[in-house]
């Protein structure tokens, strides 16, 4: 059987970020995509992500500084301005103060949409699991601090 | 709280990348607050700037690297300030790396009148790792304008 469990990644006092680890897997899906962009060309994109994650939860909240990724309430960071810019990185957002980040990848000069592309698809697709598993337990997104490390069957 | 990783991968942010998402982020929430404030759209800042909507979504996605001519613009449009310069003072000295120097609320306790906290009974020092605290000789105000700071 198939579980996730939703971890702690950072709180401030704005908002809180929180990550996904799927059956018995060490790292959260957040945790897996950061150690492999850092050790790419893309670790100063990395680094910047982080920075802005400390600053909306401990400064402005999330704010509109995400993509809409048309997939209910999955949204992409906005790590640089340039849309043409490689790396995607998904998550759920739950109103202004509540962000499960999921993972993503480095997007190939081919894709157009994530549904093109295995590695994005997949880190979307078990976003919407999460979010559709979360709601059919009746959980909303501003009691996921209530839920933190109790598993759910994906 | 804050998970191994992550503040392992903070402490390597350098110092300019954490400044500029400070700035661009901060400005473009600020910006946001005045408007929801003042109960503005999106849509009447455009108006006001000659800008189309989409252009001002853009400013508010936390990435944008404003002009000093756009900031102006801004602060013309909404009749606000957005950015303050320092003053230079003569005695002042430039701000040591890795000083640790910070302010602190040095008063333990400080009575309450129905649940409002007198902002002007606070006692603040200067602190810094290797001096310690000492009282601050300049007067420090806290600003409690209707509009918040990112600072």
């Amino acid at each position: 059987m198939k579980f996730f469990k939703i971890i702690e990644y950072y709180t401030g006092r704005k908002a809180s970020f929180f990550s996904v680890i799927t059956d018995d897997n060490q790292d959260d899906e957040f945790s897996l995509l950061a150690e492999r962009l850092y050790s790419t060309e893309h670790k100063d994109k990395l680094l910047k992500l982080i920075s802005k994650i400390q600053i909306m939860a401990d400064k402005t909240g999330t704010r509109d500084f995400f993509k809409d990724e048309g997939a209910n309430l999955v949204f992409r960071f906005n790590i640089d301005n340039d849309e043409a810019y490689p790396i995607r990185i998904y998550c759920i957002k739950y109103g202004s103060e509540n962000i499960i980040l999921g993972g993503g990848g480095i997007k190939l000069p081919t894709t157009q949409t994530y549904q093109e592309q295995d590695d994005l698809n997949s880190a979307v697709t078990l976003l919407r699991t999460v979010d559709k598993t979360l709601n059919e337990s009746n959980i909303k997104g501003y009691e996921i601090p209530k839920v933190l490390d109790c598993k759910f069957e994906l | 709280m804050a998970s191994k990783m992550f503040r392992e991968l903070l402490a390597q942010v350098p110092a300019d990348i954490r400044n500029f998402n400070t700035l661009t982020m901060g400005l473009a929430a600020y910006i946001d607050d005045i408007l929801k404030y003042r109960r503005l759209s999106r849509k009447d800042l455009a108006k006001k700037l000659g800008k189309s909507e989409s252009e001002i979504s853009k400013w508010m996605n936390g990435d944008h690297n404003f002009t000093l001519s756009t900031i102006s613009k801004i602060e013309a449009a909404l009749d606000t300030q957005l950015v303050t310069i320092p003053v230079y003072r003569e005695d002042q000295k430039p701000l040591e790396q890795n000083s640790n120097a910070s302010l602190q609320i040095t008063n333990k306790s400080i009575p309450c009148t129905d649940g409002i906290l007198p902002l002007d009974k606070l006692q603040i020092s200067m602190c810094n790792s290797s001096k310690g605290c000492f009282p601050t000789s300049d007067t420090y105000s806290i600003n409690l304008s209707e509009e918040p700071s990112y600072a």
